[in-house]
């Protein structure tokens, strides 16, 4: 699965839990580019797109994401995991 | 103890020792000292003798700490006010207070009605520390919490509150920190468990590692965790509902206390924390703002049975030299066991809210303790019972309590067969009263998750409990709404519900 493809699948899991779709995801966003991305959203998104990878994050992983590049790249290492 | 020379002979005691722990860089209790002493020059040269309550705008950095002890060491109070709060909010606590002059770290000047001073702008090269002004009657802090009337209401701290604090803190056996410890921050200044945190640290020349407001609190926790292995956690319980999912992953031996306050700490997920922290001492700390933080605490049991109540751990018993009397409906004094409305008396008590004579009217009263001296509680809205050994049980907040049909409904009750089912067991719920359209009160289960089939917890429900008290609606919500201490916010809830 390439980088694109993920981004599609991880935008369905924020436009679901921040209940709107008025922003743009590419690898250098970050939460302050996201309306309602803050700390209670994050980990609910967090646990959407892990349903929809059917894979599980480390504690380590979720906290050093700094924006979407990071998380596409965690997602990859769990995916091949 | 008198806490302001305390803390000052532990800042020069320690002075080549780290005092905090901010955004990664290190401050000694000399840097601490030497900014408190540019505090101290600031109000001398600049804030007249009569005005006592000063605004601080609360940001992470040393100068904000630094002028909470300086305004101390000038018999001064500080009142917080949070620069992500509504500006408007801020403006209504510090206008409710006279407040002519207001310390400000940030870079850009938020509040030009006041005069403003940047403790980092201060030119003050060679100053010595002057003697230390202490009136025990003169306030220490004045806090503003959401009033029911939708105005903030002011709780004003005297030292002499403080030091009745601080005293009951030292007197601790249980809980007794040392140079060496690493101590978490974690608190936003305008809440007053901050002081629990802080205080005793300082106190004994230990490090503080302070959390900034703007990251994601759970983690940031985590990551200092990790980092600095600290051996002092004091948190609210939120902190470690969120970690939950994650425990597997922490091991923590470095940690000596985990302390909470602030909520409710439920067992069943202290059970699995100590797992975390297996060198722990785990304490459920429990007070009011009008009673300076803390009143009770209790001691919890590693592989022993604990005492809780519908799932939330006791709060222990009240600390030396605290009264705690519990209320009936008819305001008559509970027996043991029985429910009722926890009352407060002793030396950590408020004067009374800020100019709010009708509340004070309602929250305070004098009642002839056993030893037939008068003496001045204050009820603190929280239902309690005593058991047989003295040790206090919380059961909820008393407006948590409703009546459904004519029945006293508790909530707690509801909510804690609610988590013990299994499709809940891991989600984060509660059981909210919302008026219907008939304008009846109406039990709804609250549930953060997306929708699932309801019908197995209903009847599971059914199982549990009087037919009145299972709810008869369930509501998802992705997130439950919290107000900025990260407590959930009930009145909101009700109204996204409602509408």
């Amino acid at each position: 699965m390439n980088s694109e493809e993920i981004i599609i699948t991880i935008r369905k899991s924020f436009v679901k839990i921040l209940e709107h779709d008025n922003f743009e995801l590419n690898e250098s966003t970050t939460a302050k580019d996201v309306d309602g991305w803050e700390s209670i959203t994050h980990l609910l998104i967090m646990n959407d797109i892990e349903k929809s990878f059917d894979i599980k994050f480390k504690l380590m992983d979720l906290m050093s994401m700094e924006n979407i590049g990071d998380l596409i790249k965690t997602i990859k290492k769990e995916i091949q995991a | 103890m008198n806490l302001i020379y305390s803390l000052h002979k532990s800042f020069e005691l320690n002075a080549k020792r780290n005092a905090f722990c901010i955004d990664d860089k290190f401050y000694s209790y000399q840097d601490l000292l030497d900014s408190v002493i540019k505090v101290r020059k600031i109000i001398t040269s600049n804030i007249d003798v009569i005005d006592n309550n000063i605004g601080l705008v609360i940001n992470d950095d040393l100068e904000t700490y630094a002028t909470i002890f300086g305004l101390w060491m000038e018999g001064k109070a500080y009142v917080p006010v949070n620069p992500i709060a509504p500006k408007t909010r801020n403006l209504e606590i510090l206008n409710a207070i006279n407040i002519k002059h207001i310390f400000d770290s940030s870079s850009k000047v938020e509040y030009s009605d006041f005069k403003t001073h940047n403790v980092s702008e201060a030119n003050t090269n060679n100053s010595t520390f002057e003697s230390i002004k202490f009136n025990e009657s003169n306030l220490a802090y004045v806090l503003f919490t959401s009033g029911s009337t939708g105005a903030p209401k002011g709780i004003p701290i005297s030292f002499k509150n403080l030091n009745a604090l601080a005293t009951a803190l030292d007197r601790d056996e249980e809980y007794k920190l040392k140079a060496a410890d690493r101590c978490l921050q974690m608190y936003d200044l305008t809440f007053d468990a901050s002081l629990t945190a802080l205080l005793p640290a300082l106190l004994v020349g230990a490090c503080s590692y302070t959390v900034p407001s703007n990251v994601i609190k759970y983690f940031h926790v985590y990551k200092l965790l990790e980092k600095h292995k600290l051996t002092v956690l004091k948190m609210v319980p939120s902190i470690i509902y969120y970690l939950r999912p994650y425990f597997s992953e922490i091991n923590a031996p470095s940690v000596r206390y985990s302390i909470f306050g602030g909520e409710k700490l439920y067992e069943d997920i202290v059970n699995d924390w100590v797992k975390c922290v297996p060198n722990s001492k785990v304490l459920n700390h429990y007070g009011p703002t009008e009673f300076t933080v803390c009143s009770n605490y209790y001691k919890y049991k590693s592989n022993k049975k604990n005492k809780s109540h519908n799932g939330v751990l006791s709060i222990g018993k009240p600390f030396k030299g605290v009264d705690c009397l519990i209320l009936d409906e008819e305001e008559d004094i509970a027996s043991n066991n029985q429910v009722g409305e926890l009352c407060l008396s002793g030396n950590q008590l408020t004067s009374g809210y800020y100019k709010n004579e009708s509340l004070n009217l309602t929250s305070f009263f004098t009642h002839k303790t056993a030893n037939g001296i008068s003496k001045r509680f204050y009820k603190t809205g929280d239902l309690c019972f005593m058991d047989d050994d003295g040790d206090y049980m919380y059961v909820g907040r008393k407006d948590f309590q409703v009546k459904i049909g004519g029945y006293r409904v508790e909530l707690g009750e509801i909510e804690y067969h609610v988590r013990n089912h299994e499709s809940t067991k891991s989600k984060n719920t509660l059981v909210i009263d919302v008026k219907n359209t008939s304008d009846n009160d109406e039990l709804v289960i609250v549930v953060e998750s997306i929708q699932f089939d309801t019908k197995a917890l209903l009847e599971y429900l059914n199982t549990k409990l009087a037919d009145y008290m299972v709810p008869k609606k369930v509501f998802f919500i992705d997130n439950f709404p919290h107000n900025k201490n990260g407590k959930i916010d009930r009145k909101a809830l009700r109204n996204i519900i409602k509408n």
